[in-house]
């Protein structure tokens, strides 16, 4: 039974045995081997600017919630009484 | 945050980095971006097999990792927790691109004169780098020619050189079913490549 057991799992592939980890099969090798792809030079920068705009809409929305929560303010009341004082 | 602390921070482990990102410390977040940039081009790369798409999903993947870094526990490995979204990401603009595709203007097969035409010079054989670059460029296809479940198993095990219980936590498969899909995903590849890709040639 056990016999039958470990030759069923090899033959699907599932058993420890070095064939179904790695070793018959070359193109496990080749694989290993395929050139690696890494990030470009621009990608740091690209990055770096979407990450700031990520920032600012966490922000925006946090503004967003306290003003909902404090419902006396509203912020275009605000801007405008700014223009109306001082430009 | 000074130079000193982010020193500190790059002698962090992954986990105890995406802590400090957790408590607020921005520098957090560029140390995983460092550290994960090259890996998860080399993963989504052969995934989606486009650069523009391939940095786009790398793109996306560290701001879904600044999003949800609260859902984020010590249980899992980070790598794995990042390798997950990375996945997830690009098999919804894989199902995209596939809705996409179903209304955009495809080569009229049975038409002589609208099909592609590969043109072949037997003469670039002889150059054993350009006999790489092939090898190189028809593994690469082959892969592509995998069904999806085996294509990200085959590259998270043999290209990403992940164990199969992350590989099982990434992917949300039973360890066996893992297990089975390489084998069969090795098999199915080397059955693709033939013996055109020489093994000698690498």
């Amino acid at each position: 039974m056990a016999f039958i057991n470990k030759h069923i799992s090899h033959r699907i592939g599932i058993c420890e045995c070095a064939r179904c980890e790695r070793d018959d099969f070359s193109v496990v090798k080749q694989l290993s081997q395929l050139p690696k792809i890494k990030a470009k030079s621009g990608f740091d920068r690209k990055m770096a600017a979407a990450f700031s705009l990520e920032l600012e809409r966490e922000v925006s929305q946090k503004n967003q919630a306290w003003l909902r929560k404090s419902r006396g303010i509203r912020l275009p009341d605000l801007v405008s009484d700014f223009r109306r004082e001082f430009l | 945050m000074n130079g000193s602390n982010v020193t500190a921070l790059q002698k962090m482990s992954d986990e105890d980095v995406m802590e400090q990102l957790q408590n607020g410390v921005v520098q957090a977040f560029d140390i995983i971006v460092h550290r994960y940039k090259d890996r998860l081009h080399n993963f989504l790369y052969r995934y989606t097999h486009n650069h523009e798409d391939c940095e786009d999903l790398v793109q996306e993947t560290f701001l879904r990792v600044y999003r949800s870094r609260y859902s984020y526990q010590r249980i899992a490995k980070l790598s794995t927790w990042i390798y997950t979204i990375a996945l997830n990401l690009a098999k919804s603009m894989y199902k995209k691109k596939q809705r996409m595709s179903l209304v955009s203007i495809h080569a009229d097969e049975s038409d002589p004169d609208d099909r592609d035409f590969e043109i072949t010079d037997s003469s670039i054989l002889q150059d054993d780098e350009l006999h790489l670059k092939n090898s190189v460029n028809e593994l690469e296809k082959a892969l592509m020619e995998l069904n999806d479940e085996f294509r990200e198993v085959i590259v998270l095990r043999d290209i990403q050189q992940l164990t199969y219980e992350e590989i099982s936590e990434i992917t949300g498969t039973a360890m066996g079913t893992v297990k089975s899909r390489i084998n069969r995903a090795r098999i199915q590849l080397q059955e693709i490549i033939g013996d055109y890709v020489n093994s000698e040639t690498f």
